[in-house]
């Protein structure tokens, strides 16, 4: 099982790349994207999901291009997109069962497995409840049955967590985790701790390019030596903020402990810290905006 | 005194500046929407309808002569009838575009009050139904500039027409579209199917002589040249042909017999009468404010008891359902695929027929039964054709529900959208229109009125394509359901024979029309499929 993407680039406007120049590998896992908001995620998975057309490059799916051959994907595909709509007046398993005819499911398979798939997200007791009457959280839930209604071996999820409380958080971390192990899964998020828990690899993106596809542990190493915590007086915080890149902030007795990314520590009562991935992905798009 | 009396003018002016501010926002945000550009074109190509004497009066082989009172009346009152008619329908949808977008939820946090944002709404909405009147205006002034036979061009008598019939009016159609899009009950299908008949009864009522039904003014200016032509032509009957009279047989007159129109006397009394639907507008308004939920959607959702008892208890399933499930995704069934198009037809008429109020479903049911049971005429013309718009709301949401319920990216991204499900919505429109006109269809074919089973036939399968059609392209409900009503009004109640697609009359059936609707049937559902897969592919 193998993803490859050639030079691929989506163009909105003559002079504006929604994706530009990306190019990746990548097999069997789950496959974290990370970048700040217009970094170009959402673009790329609408692209391998077929609903977009890339203006350029290419993305294989074994052996098969995404492009040319878009029924090919589609028929392996789950797809959650960030923003999805619902047909409020129907219920989770009428909703469900409509979007399993259209992937071609039929019969008493469909019908168990979308009852399961309800178990699954915890959604079991509202089965029959009408979607207009779900809260965001549960609608999200049912987009997340929708996109593995297939058994996809190939499944985007964009922001899956977003309105997720943090007990279904972690039961889809779980879920994805139990995925991985036979398909590719392709998940985005601005929540690194998402990524952290369950990503095989992370592709770094900004700005619509990609700035570093790497393991988790490989990204660590590239910042280690470089996080510093350093306590400063909040009125001195902003002005931390101008010269140097900060992470987290946590309040003390003593001031504002603020977690700095860069090579050299601000001043003598510099501590060195253990990096985080959070870390690691400040300090990559800082150099990248610097670079710019 | 005068310190708080000036505070209270400046926060009169505060005021009204907020107001002015907020409709034109609206304004400028309906004006700069490309749909616009469309709805500009339709409008230009009605004035050319009105200018070439397409639309509009004719009196017989009578005519007053070109010139500002005619041109400048004429023009004024076809587009306030239209723009009553199908303006309301272009403007209609501001708060629900404000829903939509979820601007609502913003507005609704700020001070601003009920009254005020439905003032805005009137405003812009009245902004842009004059606008387009201006263009009208603009275009009928250039063509009288052409066309003038009288020596010189009066202007004011050629605006005071506009400022007296048409401006009124488009204020009453401006608040009649806020009061609908903030009624709960009217903002959707069923309020354009309303709108429709209030309208029409203007028109009807204003037949009757009642002036102040006259939104249009078409009375007053018919009666007015009527008169003089009376006087100029006395003992002679003067004949009155109003609407499309391009499709009436009489327009074909050779040598016109002209005389002398001084335009409307703009009496007291008309004048007032005029003003009424500036009034009547404000009032409309007014009953909107009540109506307006302020976006507030616990408003929507808490009417009665047993909704009440529902809400509880959806609250206490969400306590429950906090519970974690032991199954793990591994244990789940294998998914067995296999396309099925009955499969999927049945799962879009579920999608299309859930939903609605069990009064639609009495109603539609009870249309079937009638059919059987009236009398043949009766059902053909009245009966059939009810039933062929009772289901407009399920036929509207074809092709556009993927757009308007953001389900786009599940469905394009599922295998095959445009083989498989696409005819899937085809069909299951197609099935809604058998099954309203079954009973008809078999009674008509049993009795032997086999060019009338034809044409029903062939009306039956045209009204779900055009409406495949029209929402594949527009995304928008809007669009089929105006001109449909339209052309199903006057062709098939009204009985204009040109228009009529559902064989209401014999005169209506003709080889040559069965053959242009079934060649339309087939280019519109090409087009659909084709506007369908470029939309996969572009999107």
């Amino acid at each position: 099982m193998n993803l490859s993407i050639t030079k691929l680039g989506k163009a909105y406007r003559r002079d504006f790349w929604g994706l530009k120049d990306f190019s990746l590998d990548f097999d069997c896992g789950v496959l974290g994207l990370l970048g700040p908001n217009g970094a170009g995620k959402s673009t790329l998975m609408r692209i391998l999901a077929t609903v977009t057309r890339p203006t350029e490059g290419s993305a294989n799916w074994n052996g098969f291009d995404v492009v040319k051959s878009p029924n090919k994907i589609r028929a392996i595909l789950g797809y959650l997109p960030q923003d999805f709509g619902i047909y409020p007046n129907l219920n989770s398993v009428e909703f469900l069962t409509y979007l399993a005819a259209a992937r071609g499911m039929v019969g008493e398979p469909a019908r168990k497995r979308i009852n399961q798939l309800l178990e699954v997200v915890n959604l079991a007791d509202a089965r029959k409840r009408r979607l207009g009457s779900l809260s965001g959280g549960m609608r999200q839930r049912v987009g997340i049955a929708q996109a593995l209604l297939n058994d996809p071996r190939l499944l985007i999820v964009d922001e899956p967590t977003a309105g997720l409380d943090p007990e279904e958080r972690i039961r889809f971390r779980n879920l994805l985790s139990e995925l991985a192990g036979d398909r590719i899964v392709i998940l985005s998020s601005h929540i690194v701790s998402d990524l952290e828990a369950v990503a095989t690899s992370i592709a770094i993106m900004n700005k619509g390019r990609l700035i570093v596809h790497a393991m988790p542990e490989e990204l660590l190493r590239s910042v280690e030596g470089k996080v510093w915590e350093v306590i400063v007086a909040s009125s001195e915080l902003p002005g931390l903020k101008g010269s140097h890149v900060v992470g987290s902030t946590t309040r003390t007795s003593e001031g504002v402990k603020a977690r700095i990314v860069g090579k050299q520590p601000t001043n003598s009562d510099s501590r060195a810290a253990t990096p985080t991935l959070e870390d690691a992905y400040l300090f990559l798009l800082a150099g990248n905006q610097n670079d710019q | 005194m005068l310190t708080s009396f000036c505070s209270r003018v400046t926060r009169m002016i505060n005021k009204l500046h907020a107001y002015l501010q907020l409709s034109l926002a609206d304004f400028r945000e309906r004006t700069r929407r490309s749909s616009f550009v469309v709805t500009m074109l339709a409008i230009l190509f009605f004035g050319y309808l009105v200018i070439t004497g397409k639309y509009g009066v004719q009196f017989g082989e009578y005519r007053t002569f070109y010139d500002a009172h005619w041109a400048g009346t004429l023009m004024a009152m076809s587009s306030a009838i239209m723009l009553a008619l199908f303006g309301f329908y272009l403007i209609k949808g501001s708060i629900k575009r404000d829903r939509v977008t979820e601007v609502g939820q913003i507005i609704a946090a700020t001070p601003m009050t009920k009254r005020a944002y439905i003032i805005s709404k009137l405003v812009s909405n009245t902004m842009v139904l004059w606008f387009m009147v201006a263009v009208l205006a603009v275009m009928g002034f250039l063509t009288l500039l052409y066309r003038n036979e009288t020596g010189s061009i009066n202007l004011w008598a050629y605006v005071l027409p506009f400022l007296l019939i048409a401006l009124p009016a488009m204020i009453f159609v401006g608040a009649m579209a806020v009061l609908f899009d903030a009624s709960r009950w009217l903002r959707g299908s069923v309020g354009n199917v309303v709108y429709l008949f209030v309208a029409e009864m203007c028109i009807v009522l204003a037949m009757f002589e009642n002036q102040y039904m006259d939104l249009g003014a078409a009375v007053l200016f018919t009666e007015s040249v009527r008169v003089a032509a009376e006087a100029a032509f006395p003992g002679e009957s003067i004949p009155l042909i109003m609407g499309f009279v391009m499709f009436d047989p009489q327009m074909q007159v050779e040598v016109f017999k002209t005389f002398v129109w001084n335009g409307i006397e703009w009496t007291g009394t008309v004048i007032q009468i005029r003003l009424f639907w500036i009034a009547a507008g404000l009032v409309v308004a007014a009953i909107a404010i009540p109506f307006f939920d302020r976006f507030d959607p616990a408003k929507a959702r808490i009417k009665t008891k047993s909704k009440k008892k529902r809400i509880k208890k959806e609250v206490a399933d969400t306590e429950v359902s906090i519970k974690h499930s032991v199954l793990s995704y591994t244990e789940l069934v294998k998914p067995s695929i296999e396309y099925s198009l009955p499969r999927m037809i049945a799962a879009e008429l579920r999608v299309a027929l859930k939903g609605y109020h069990w009064f639609w479903y009495l109603v539609a049911v009870g249309l079937m039964a009638a059919q059987l049971a009236a009398p043949f005429e009766i059902a053909r013309q009245y009966l059939t054709p009810m039933a062929m718009v009772w289901p407009l709301v399920i036929w509207s949401s074809m092709g556009t529900r993927e757009a308007q319920s953001g389900t786009h990216n599940l469905l394009f991204s599922s295998p095959e959208p445009v083989r498989r499900q696409f005819p899937a919505i085809w069909l299951s429109g197609l099935l809604v229109a058998l099954i309203s006109i079954g009973a008809m269809l078999i009674r008509s074919l049993v009795s032997g009125h086999l060019s009338y089973t034809l044409a029903l036939l062939i009306g039956a399968l045209f009204v779900p394509t055009a409406a495949l059609v029209f929402g594949t392209l527009s995304k928008s409900k809007r669009l089929f359901e105006v001109s449909y009503l339209m052309f199903w009004y006057v062709g098939s109640i009204e009985h204009l024979a040109a228009i009529d697609m559902l064989g209401t009359t014999d005169e209506a059936i003709t080889a040559g029309k069965l053959v242009i609707l079934i060649l339309m049937t087939g280019s519109f559902a090409l087009t659909a499929f084709a506007v369908r897969w470029q939309q996969i592919r572009h999107s």
